[in-house]
């Protein structure tokens, strides 16, 4: 039975998860991400106040113009920070383990590689999901906040009017506002821009396991980050040779994952999109933890 | 090196295995007009490197609105032409934002128009109205641009009826911008007395009667119309048109009480 065969043998989920979780815990309690997690809520949640730079319309517009912006500029904090996090919270994992000699301890109890790797991912993956469900609260709680002036604006607006005010204006302005604010698709942004992060901390963790300086781990994860937001743009250019777009392929389109844009300017998302993005985003994610799991399955320690 | 080798194998894999769906992606994307920008020098002048960069990075709604703030600053010193050339920039980058479409040919057509027509460097009344008209005619090619790209949604083709209608004082064309925006099932009703409206003022009474009618005829209790001012404008017309009280709606003989204003 070769090497790769027998790493299977006997794998324990539960092994797996218990790695899971003291990753995820380990990296909670560090202060990098602490400091990521603060800033990106303070971001978030001065999004409202950075609104009012815009050209102030009182009416309608302007509370449609604000609420853009807030949404704007609370996906984009989610994001730059989610990366941020996906990044540094997965590039530190095993140089740190390396450098501590952890890893010697762990493997030499009967966990197997492939669990340890899969574990480390999995507590990646979580400390990005709790990461982006708080930053989500965060964002719904600004949004709704932001709504709720302006909801307050137009009742305000309307008992002034008393007799003359003109209820099917307000109705509908309501009713806009409160489409602007309780958009579901913002779901579906949020859902993709996770796959996301997952994917982009699987990558980091592929780099991770050949590497051994966090530095360059980080530097090379960000630039795959930057490449895959512009495969979009190469494929434009290349689009008639088969073997650039072949080429192309081999890094992942992480444009297709941001619909927020989309989202934001009123654009129905349908599910069918969100599942081929999602099913595309988990072969390259599958994909990128078997080539991680081959390279650290032979690694010298 | 086996290791290396198969980890090289699996991602060649994907790669190919998931060309199809790309490109299945691509389709989708294309029909549904999702993202698609294209960086140009154009717009790396204005917005500068980093915030070309920002756009790369997948931020474009982030850097869009940068820009549009930035814009603002430019309205307030008065500089018309970086204004227009960030608003321009601003809807290369979210050429899905009626937001930024309605507001800025709003500046345009409006504001700057005015700004334009008062600027006492003008050495006549008659130069400021011909920069004026400029401005217009920018308004106007703004918001067209902004049809071509939002396709499927009201507010622009308003906004454009409403500029026809408010600053080139044609009526007719106001009328066909209005009927196509009332087309929408969510546009609000006032839409449709306006396009009703447009018509008779454009002289086509037969047609607009006919609009009127439409309107009237719809269930009052469902569609929420100021059916007090339907009937007024249904009363108007036919009298304009001198219709015989046998074939109108609110015969002459026996006429219904005026709608308070």
């Amino acid at each position: 039975m070769s090497g790769a065969r027998q790493e299977w043998v006997g794998f324990s989920l539960r092994r797996v998860w218990a790695i899971a979780v003291n990753t995820l815990t380990e990296s909670v309690r560090q202060k990098v991400y602490l400091v990521l997690i603060l800033f990106a809520l303070v971001l978030i949640a001065s999004a409202s106040f950075f609104s009012q730079f815009g050209f102030g319309d009182a009416g309608e517009q302007g509370a449609l113009e604000q609420l853009k912006f807030v949404k704007d500029f609370c996906l984009g904090a989610i994001s730059v920070f989610g990366m941020l996090i996906a990044i540094v919270g997965t590039a530190q994992l095993i140089p740190n383990e390396l450098e501590q000699r952890t890893i010697y301890t762990i493997l030499s109890k009967p966990v197997r590689r492939c669990e340890f790797l899969f574990g480390k991912y999995l507590g990646s993956a979580l400390l990005v999901l709790v990461s982006l469900l708080v930053m989500s609260v965060m964002f719904g709680a600004a949004l709704k906040f932001k709504g709720d002036n302006y909801l307050r604006v137009v009742r305000e607006t309307v008992e002034r009017a008393g007799e003359n005010a003109n209820l099917e204006e307000a109705a509908r302005q309501t009713e806009r506002i409160r489409a602007a604010v309780l958009d579901a698709d913002l779901v579906k942004a949020l859902l993709l821009a996770y796959v996301k992060l997952a994917l982009l901390a699987a990558i980091t963790l592929l780099v991770s396991t050949f590497s051994t300086s966090m530095v360059f781990n980080v530097a090379v994860a960000l630039l795959i980050f930057f490449s895959g937001h512009l495969v979009g743009a190469a494929k434009e250019r290349w689009a008639e040779s088969g073997a650039a777009r072949f080429l192309l392929a081999l890094v992942p389109d992480l444009s297709v994952f941001n619909v927020a844009d989309d989202v934001i300017l009123g654009d129905a998302i349908p599910w069918g999109y969100v599942a081929k993005v999602m099913l595309y985003g988990a072969v390259y994610l599958a994909a990128v933890l078997a080539a991680a799991q081959f390279i650290f399955a032979e690694r010298e320690l | 090196m086996r290791g290396i080798l198969s980890a090289i194998l699996v991602l060649l894999l994907a790669a190919w295995g998931t060309l199809p769906l790309q490109e299945r992606m691509e389709t989708q994307r294309l029909r549904l007009k999702f993202g698609g920008v294209t960086v140009t020098r154009e717009m790396r002048d204005v917005m500068g490197q980093g915030l070309v960069i920002g756009v790369l990075a997948g931020f474009r709604g982030v850097a869009a609105d940068f820009v549009w703030i930035w814009s603002h600053s430019d309205w307030e010193q008065k500089r018309w032409f970086q204004q227009y050339n960030k608003m321009q920039v601003a809807t290369m980058l979210q050429p899905r934002s009626v937001l930024f479409w309605d507001v800025g040919s709003w500046h345009m057509a409006w504001n700057i128009g005015y700004a334009e027509r008062v600027d006492t460097n003008n050495y006549t009344l008659a130069q400021g109205m011909k920069r004026e008209l400029v401005w217009h005619e920018r308004g106007r090619q703004f918001l067209v641009r902004g049809i071509q790209n939002v396709p499927n949604r009201y507010e622009l083709y308003f906004k454009l009826g409403w500029l026809y209608d408010q600053k080139f004082k044609d009526p007719c064309l106001a009328a066909e911008q209005y009927a196509i925006a009332a087309g929408f099932s969510n546009a609000p009703t006032f839409i449709a007395r306006m396009h009703c409206r447009k018509l008779a003022e454009c002289g086509k009474y037969a047609e607009a009667y006919d609009c009127w009618k439409r309107i009237w005829f719809q269930d009052h209790k469902k569609v929420p119309h100021l059916w007090g001012v339907v009937e007024r404008e249904i009363r108007r017309i036919e009298n304009e048109m001198d219709i015989p009280d046998a074939q109108r709606i609110f015969p002459q003989q026996s006429p219904k009480p005026e709608p308070s204003r």
